[in-house]
């Protein structure tokens, strides 16, 4: 006896049937067997006839003529933008790049140069004071010696005409007094040759005088 | 409007290629696009032409103004070079490595915008759906970053270093390295292709998703077009469900480009420093 069910047959005679139990499992094999075949060809058969009625979207539909068609844009696409824009823009970010770190570096020269400058400039300004202070402190001991010598000149100038002015009055001091002393001489030689008249001659009376002028001098000084 | 409107078929068709425009039905102009040259013209080859146009348009003005290498003037030209710097610094450079990073930045950029463009597209009324949505459009992508990443990792290491480098080193003893290195190989090298077909498989599956959901969430409106009162309160609801989903879309359509340009930066990157 054969089973045909949706396209499988099955021989039943190939089934030794030793016991009911066994018997019913087969049965029920052979049933399921069959309803699984009914199930599967029956949703195939729908599928393929929703599939002739609706036509539905394929997405994993291969469509030759559109892949060529892709791949001569992308290519062409590729190789005009290679050429005319992403090429070009790639050198030009590199040569923006360039230019931006040799700006950097430029700026960070220029910040260490200001920066030693202004260390410099600092460091000169600190020179300049110390050198005006020290200067004015010059100035001021300059000043001052200036000051103490003029003082000192002035001192010693009023000194030496202090001086001068004494000698100048003891000069004629002593002029005087030998004026005196001469003048009076002679009026006492006169007054004695008066006196005594002939027993003096002018040579004596010369000695005489000067003896009384040498002793009027040495009187006064004395 | 019927409740015919709500066949999957049909609205499969707003979400794929085809090579007719679905205008307005009150218009009354069915602009079905020509055969050139024995093949026919699909929306997603025009949307691929035209995103490939606005990128040279785009690009080629804005190199020509960063030749000098000042900094641009204009908000426009900013925005532009905002998106090429951070792609360029945060991105592909850490990926590849500053050495390597300026030979694969060209192409890194226009994979980029190009999945961009084609992803914005399908958000243009009328415009056609993404061609990211197509697995052709996603597939040739993924096999450029492919041959880009196996040519320069070929010509850097030579060939046979090239695929002998694929094994991670071991200290293994002899014995073992030979059971086991001929067995790494093959793993690596089938991931190598794996990891490429995820690729394309992921920016397709995004991207036909969303919108898909947006069209079925628009299909609902005209599968209630027979009851008023219940039409009126669904196609509120699905107006706002859309404006939100294209704004999800909006966010997905950049999230992706730059997914599929980071997992292409660091695939090639992976191949300019081996194990």
């Amino acid at each position: 006896m054969t089973l045909n069910v949706w396209g499988i047959s099955m021989n039943l005679k190939t089934f030794k049937t030793k016991s009911r139990v066994r018997r019913a499992l087969n049965d029920a094999f052979v049933f399921a067997t069959g309803a699984f075949a009914y199930w599967t060809s029956s949703v195939s058969i729908l599928a393929a006839e929703v599939e002739e009625e609706e036509k539905g979207p394929e997405p994993l539909a291969w469509q030759t003529d559109l892949a060529i068609w892709t791949a001569v844009v992308f290519v062409i696409l590729l190789f005009v933008l290679w050429l005319f824009a992403f090429g070009p823009i790639v050198k030009a970010l590199d040569l923006r790049e360039r230019n931006e770190l040799d700006r950097l570096a430029a700026a960070e020269k220029s910040a260490a140069d200001a920066k030693d400058l202004l260390m410099q400039y600092r460091q000169k300004l600190e020179d300049s004071e110390e050198e005006v202070r020290r200067i004015l402190a010059d100035a001021k001991i300059d000043a001052q010696k200036q000051a103490d010598e003029v003082v000192a000149e002035a001192r010693q100038l009023a000194a030496d005409e202090r001086e001068r002015a004494l000698r100048d009055i003891q000069n004629a001091s002593d002029v005087a007094l030998h004026e005196i002393a001469e003048k009076s001489a002679i009026l006492a030689t006169t007054l004695a040759g008066k006196i005594i008249k002939e027993e003096l001659d002018p040579a004596k009376h010369a000695r005489l005088i000067e003896s009384a002028v040498a002793d009027a001098v040495n009187n006064e000084t004395a | 409007m019927s409740g015919e409107l709500v066949n999957m078929g049909e609205l499969a068709q707003h979400v794929s290629d085809g090579s007719a425009y679905h205008l307005p039905e009150f218009l009354g102009v069915h602009l079905e696009l020509p055969t050139i040259c024995g093949v026919q013209l699909t929306r997603f080859m025009v949307v691929e032409v035209a995103a490939a146009v606005l990128m040279i348009l785009l690009f080629v003005p804005l190199a020509v103004k960063m030749r000098s290498g000042k900094p641009l003037r204009g908000r426009f030209w900013n925005l532009l070079e905002v998106f090429l710097l951070y792609l360029r610094n945060e991105v592909i450079v850490p990926s590849i490595g500053k050495k390597d990073a300026d030979r694969f930045t060209p192409y890194l950029w226009t994979v980029f915008f190009f999945v961009l463009f084609c992803n914005l597209a399908g958000l243009i009324p009328w415009f056609g759906a993404s061609p990211t949505g197509a697995l052709a459009t996603t597939s040739v992508l993924a096999l450029s970053t492919f041959v880009i990443l196996v040519c320069s990792g070929m010509k850097k290491f030579g060939i046979v270093g090239f695929w002998v480098g694929q094994v991670p080193h071991m200290e293994l003893p002899f014995v073992l390295s030979i059971f086991l290195k001929p067995m790494l190989f093959v793993i690596e090298v089938l991931g190598l292709f794996i990891k490429h077909v995820v690729l394309a498989v992921r920016l397709l599956a995004n991207m036909f998703a969303g919108h898909l959901v947006l069209a079925v969430m628009l299909g609902f409106i005209a599968a209630t077009a027979d009851k008023f009162v219940l039409w009126l309160g669904v196609t509120f609801a699905s107006v706002l469900m859309s404006v939100c989903l294209n704004m999800l879309e909006l966010f997905v359509a950049f999230l992706q480009a730059y997914i599929f340009m980071f997992l292409s930066a660091i695939f090639i990157g992976m191949a300019q420093h081996q194990h």
